[in-house]
């Protein structure tokens, strides 16, 4: 039989049932506990049931192509806008600590190395769920319901292969590729900032970053956070969209989940392998 | 004899994770090359048996439900799909892809299912646009088409497979008349240039007698009365008259079943 489309759910008419005294009190403590435990439960499934998918769906590369094309162009101003942003007000705060201790001469480097191992990969994550992951959850609730998934399964085609696995992969090369971006813009606020407007020695600027940053360690760790986080802000993104109430309530409540969802797993996984990086 | 397109035999059913019982042992035959209608009120389980027919979900246990040979139940996902390409749904909602054009709506089970060249994608696209009147309108996006034109690209994705059993629900629904009569047209020539066998699920009585074989009339999750469009009319059965004459008055309640309503109001101490 096919697979269902939705998890399973904890009954509505579970909830609602009325009850009394101490069961009731044991139903309250209990209910957010077994309803966390489907959220999970149904979310490791949807991962398992993408992941299957995923190589069929490399066979497919135009549709992941198209997918990158979507979701790259979404994110590329706020990117390259927010990267500038980002270079020159670090070029200003470094000089200006580093003024104190008579060291401007590595504000280059200080700002390279603050981009490549935390600000780069967390503030283009952030940026690329607030942009990218919010449109594919909408997406794909909208797909849901308006019957267009449905249509799929009827006409025999997989929406797990045709729709989310391309979506995924997508994602997940989209965001390394966009946080090189906004590293190589920032890099260029900072220069605009320290060189040309504070009159920062361009040599000085250039050999020190250069010299103190290690392209294997500071540009690489950047960079495998950056895979991680396209990797789980995508997934998160195409399950709120994939099990949204079929509703314009229920679209606008898996766009806000999808947000709440993945930002904080971004931050909590920055931590994680910022912790297992500096052993 | 040739064996009926859909045979459904003691089918009961309930959502999952829901009390209501939606279809309660129904049996249900509808022979090859035949259009037959499912008519009855709303909730009485029309789209819930379509749905169980294409096996959206699973086949209860002790029913029974063949399409086109192949018991449901008892198929895979891989089963499943193979029988689904020989399967055409038109939704009540069209279900167009809003991404793609017209012809790529068209194309779409094409590209997905055969290994045909382009050049036959298009040109078989174009027929099954011209067969439903919309040849011209390929190239452009279901928001910019009524919704009677989108019903019929949505046909047109339908019939794109030459399906042996095409399934409408609520076909009428939402459409001026002249776009309805066109729509019953359309389904009564697609079935006899086809040659497959329709299920038409819908409240619409006077187009859909006007083309049906065989009507079934359901009501609470059961088929109450069967047969075609001249016996249906000539029906004694109080619900089922009622239903296909459309009187106000009779068996069938206005109200969802509730409370007392003066209770409700607070009236009953005074």
């Amino acid at each position: 039989m096919t697979e269902p489309s939705q998890p399973d759910r904890p009954s509505i008419q579970g909830r609602n049932r009325r009850r009394k005294g101490l069961s009731a009190f044991i139903q309250r403590l209990g209910w957010p506990l077994v309803e966390n435990i489907f959220y999970l439960g149904g979310f490791a499934r949807f991962c398992w049931m993408v992941a299957k998918r995923v190589p069929a769906s490399l066979a497919r590369p135009h549709l992941i192509w198209i997918q990158m094309y979507h979701l790259g162009t979404r994110s590329m101003p706020i990117i390259v806008v927010s990267g500038l942003f980002i270079g020159l007000v670090l070029g200003l705060q470094f000089h200006t600590i580093l003024d104190r201790y008579g060291q401007t001469q590595v504000v280059g480097a200080a700002a390279a190395i603050a981009l490549f191992r935390e600000l780069g990969p967390v503030l283009a994550g952030l940026l690329f769920i607030g942009c990218s992951c919010t449109a594919v959850t909408a997406a794909i609730g909208l797909k849901r319901s308006s019957e267009q998934l449905a249509a799929m399964e009827v006409m025999a085609v997989d929406p797990l292969e045709r729709e989310i696995a391309p979506r995924f992969i997508a994602g997940s090369l989209c965001l390394p590729l966009l946080t090189i971006i906004l590293l190589a813009v920032a890099i260029v606020g900072t220069y605009a900032i320290v060189v040309l407007r504070i009159g920062m020695d361009e040599g000085f600027f250039w050999g020190n970053m250069q010299r103190f940053t290690k392209f294997f360690g500071d540009f690489t760790e950047g960079m495998l956070k950056s895979a991680v986080f396209g990797l789980t802000s995508s997934i998160i993104a195409l399950y709120h969209g994939y099990n949204a109430r079929p509703t314009a309530e229920g679209v606008a409540h898996a766009t806000t989940s999808t947000v709440v969802y993945a930002s904080l797993t971004l931050l909590g996984l920055d931590f994680v392998l910022t912790s297992m990086l500096a052993r | 004899m040739s064996t009926p397109a859909v045979e459904i035999k003691n089918l009961s059913f309930t959502y999952p994770g829901r009390d209501t019982q939606i279809l309660h042992g129904v049996d249900l035959s509808v022979p090859r090359g035949s259009i037959v209608a499912l008519m009855g009120g709303s909730g009485s389980g029309k789209t819930t048996m379509v749905r169980l027919m294409t096996g959206q979900y699973p086949i209860p246990a002790g029913a029974s439900v063949n399409v086109d040979g192949e018991d449901v139940e008892k198929l895979n996902l891989a089963g499943l799909y193979r029988l689904r390409l020989r399967l055409g749904m038109l939704f009540q909602n069209p279900a167009l892809f809003t991404d793609l054009s017209v012809g790529e709506n068209v194309a779409f089970p094409l590209r997905e299912h055969s290994r045909l060249p382009e050049a036959a994608i298009h040109d078989l696209v174009l027929l099954k646009l011209h067969a439903v009147g919309l040849r011209s309108a390929a190239e452009r996006y279901p928001s910019e088409l009524s919704g009677g034109q989108q019903r019929r690209v949505a046909l047109a994705r339908a019939i794109a497979l030459d399906p042996h059993i095409l399934l409408y629900d609520e076909p009428f629904a939402g459409l001026d008349p002249v776009s309805q009569t066109i729509i019953a047209k359309l389904i009564k020539e697609l079935n006899d240039h086809l040659g497959s066998t329709s299920i038409i699920i819908t409240h619409d009585v006077e187009q859909t007698f006007a083309i049906a074989d065989h009507v079934c009339v359901m009501w609470h999750g059961e088929v109450i009365a069967s047969g075609t469009p001249a016996e249906m009319n000539a029906a004694d059965d109080p619900i089922v008259n009622q239903f296909i004459h459309g009187r106000a008055d009779g068996p069938l309640p206005f109200h969802l079943p509730g409370g007392d309503y003066r209770g409700d109001l607070r009236l009953s101490r005074g």
